[in-house]
């Protein structure tokens, strides 16, 4: 996630007339079709939002995408939504296989299941403020973090890594690495169907053996935080998150493996799009038909490093558990750290949803936009189904993250998805120069967060002030109505790459 | 085989010579100019590990094949094809990271013994890192990807997901 704001143009390349929206009401700003759109765009946003994303490549971007073959209903933009490789980032399509539908490596991203995970517990905050310190160390003694940093205790056999392919979650599950209940309470149950980890290549598999369990780098994140506001006290009741608890936020992926699959493929699709005389405004957007033997492999590879993602997210829970229970000396159970959910935010997936009409069986795209089920939703657990499926949404890591629900609407209008973070305002540049000469580490504790850092050059690109709002954009979406407000949980400990 | 060249950056974003560093919110990326297609390519690899490992540490492996270190050094063959130069480029970092990130090789020199805009055979001098980049980068991607002869030179840029 979080990807960034993109300028208005960028160097070397012709202006372009700015596009066209029309304001369907306060939050839905429609793109007509134009040129060889397929379908129509639609972007949510507010006023202030909308004078950002209109002056960004982004929303060529949904164009774009809105071009490809067998795109149905929209393409359509988050208020989130800001400049990627190919498919934007915030944006979530939908293919019919049967009116030549694609699967684009490109619309899932490079860290492909990329996802957050988050912890509730029955700890009070003022009863961990006190062994905080001591608490991140431990966390960052025991979760690996950081550029390529690999898990010295725990290097996967080839066997062991297959098997993480096919299982996910409930792979680490049967290795001791936490209980059924989590199962439950992750998307698809932390297993995606129809993974083939023979097309996952020997490289991919090469980079991923040491990196199950590590959070890698970037704005990938442990957090501890705690509920600091309420919005639906009977949700969140539902979710386990009474206000001044403690919770955990985990944000990662699929790490090397997910990477070299997206890289390995994007290859073989730029070779189909070719061979089936698709025409790519972007290369980046190399795809292939859905009944295609392309796609069919690399919906397998796709699935299996999505798989790896999953047991990968379980296992740092795991970890911080085992964390927790050292320095406050009790089980975890004891300490109520069951799961809330865990949910993906770059995947493609099939599905069955209604358009014009009839339902039909989908692969939808989320690049940077997370799936929100609405009640009633037969994914759902039993435990969650008058409230709808959670919702996590991170932050920056200075001021705090949030919790929806899934709604009606947004399974209506976007397939069932709604925003996944903030988003950048500056590069990284301007961030490590706005810091220079600042203490951040005492910044933070002043804020009341203890920060660990594999790399002091990481904290520097992610301070607070390089990410937008990220309460602005949830607004949008609540507002909307494809996603709604539970609660917000303001970080005390954050362990970043 | 090349020589690291002592080098002034000409500008606040030339990160290795004629390698730019695009700034901007969204991006990580590298611009690249040179005389030759080779140069290039030679140029967008130490660009690349510049970017990983940023300004004072920048291409120290680089820097580091003219001292009198004697640490263990191996050679890779790459032999690569793609259907355009662009995709060579991409293609030919591709394998340049993924030697980082499999086994911590960082290379020291290049040595082509042929490139065109299809096909590339090139002995990589490396060594193994024992020092972790500042940054990660998952991959090299194919978006705004561009290799081209402009008057006497060549111009390049490539995007990487981070």
């Amino acid at each position: 996630m979080n990807k960034a704001k993109a300028p208005t143009e960028r160097p070397g390349r012709a202006a372009q007339p700015p596009v066209e929206f029309r304001q369907l009401d306060e939050y839905r700003w429609l793109i007509p079709r134009q040129g060889s759109m397929r379908v129509e765009g639609l972007v949510y946003a507010d006023r202030t939002l909308i004078s950002d994303i209109r002056g960004d490549q982004a929303v060529r971007q949904v164009i774009n995408v809105a071009c490809l073959p067998g795109i149905v209903g929209r393409s359509i933009g988050m208020p989130d939504i800001h400049w990627g490789y190919g498919f934007a980032i915030g944006g979530v399509a939908a293919f019919d296989p049967v009116e030549g539908g694609v699967i684009s490596p490109g619309g899932v991203g490079y860290d492909i299941n990329c996802g957050v995970r988050l912890l509730r517990s029955d700890i009070h905050v003022d009863d961990v403020t006190p062994h905080l310190p001591s608490l991140m160390n431990q966390i960052q003694r025991d979760v690996p973090a950081g550029v390529g940093a690999g898990y010295a205790r725990f290097k996967l056999s080839e066997d062991s890594v297959r098997a993480v392919l096919s299982e996910g979650a409930s792979w680490a599950v049967n290795e001791g690495f936490g209980d059924d209940s989590d199962l439950e309470r992750i998307e698809s149950g932390g297993v995606l169907e129809g993974a083939d980890p023979h097309q996952v290549s020997a490289r991919a598999v090469t980079r991923g053996r040491p990196q199950l369990g590590t959070v890698g780098s970037g704005n990938h994140f442990i957090e501890v935080g705690y509920v600091d506001e309420v919005y639906d006290r009977t949700a969140a009741t539902r979710l386990g998150l009474d206000v001044g608890t403690v919770t955990v936020f985990i944000h990662s992926g699929s790490r090397g493996l997910g990477h070299q699959v997206c890289t390995d493929f994007l290859d073989v699709m730029l070779d189909a799009s070719h061979a089936y005389g698709i025409d790519l405004p972007d290369k980046q957007l190399a795809c292939a038909p859905l009944d295609s033997p392309e796609a069919e492999r690399y919906l397998g590879a796709m699935a299996a490093a999505a798989n790896f993602a999953f047991a990968n997210r379980q296992l740092m829970a795991h970890r911080v558990r085992m964390a927790f229970e050292r320095v406050l000396g009790s089980s975890w159970a004891d300490l109520g750290m069951g799961l809330v959910y865990d949910v993906a935010h770059n995947n493609a997936k099939w599905e069955m949803h209604e358009v014009d009409g009839r339902q039909r069986r989908l692969c939808v795209h989320r690049k940077g936009a997370t799936r929100a089920y609405p009640p009633g939703h037969p994914e759902l657990p039993a435990v969650y189904q008058d409230v709808g499926q959670p919702v996590l949404i991170p932050g920056d890591m200075g001021r705090y993250s949030f919790v929806l629900v899934g709604t009606k609407a947004a399974y209506r209008e976007t397939f069932g998805s709604t925003c996944h973070g903030a988003g950048r305002r500056m590069s990284r540049r301007q961030a490590k120069k706005s810091v220079r000469g600042r203490d951040l580490r005492r910044e933070f504790r002043d804020r009341g967060i203890e920060v660990r850092a594999a790399s002091f050059a990481t904290i520097a690109e992610e301070v607070p002030e390089a990410y937008k709002d990220v309460a602005d954009v949830v607004n949008v979406v609540d507002r909307a109505g494809i996603g709604a407000k539970v609660v917000r949980l303001r970080p005390i400990g954050v362990l970043k790459g | 085989m090349e020589r690291v060249e002592p080098w002034e950056p000409s500008s606040e974003d030339e990160i290795r010579p004629g390698v730019r560093e695009l700034d901007h919110t969204a991006d990580l990326g590298i611009e690249i100019e040179g005389p030759t297609r080779e140069a290039i390519f030679r140029r967008a690899a130490h660009g690349m590990f510049a970017l990983m490992w940023e300004e004072g540490e920048a291409g120290l492996a680089l820097a580091e094949s003219e001292s009198s270190d004697a640490r263990a050094r191996e050679e890779h063959h790459i032999a690569l094809r793609a259907r355009t130069v662009d995709t060579l480029l991409a293609r030919w970092l591709q394998e340049l990271l993924y030697l980082y990130d499999a086994q911590r090789l960082v290379p020291t020199r290049f040595e082509f013994e042929s490139l065109s805009d299809t096909h590339l055979v090139a002995r990589v001098e490396v060594h193994r890192s024992e020092e972790a980049p500042a940054r990660e980068l998952k991959g090299v991607t194919y978006h705004d990807l561009e290799v081209q002869p402009v008057g006497d030179e060549w111009r390049a840029r490539v995007i990487f997901d981070v």
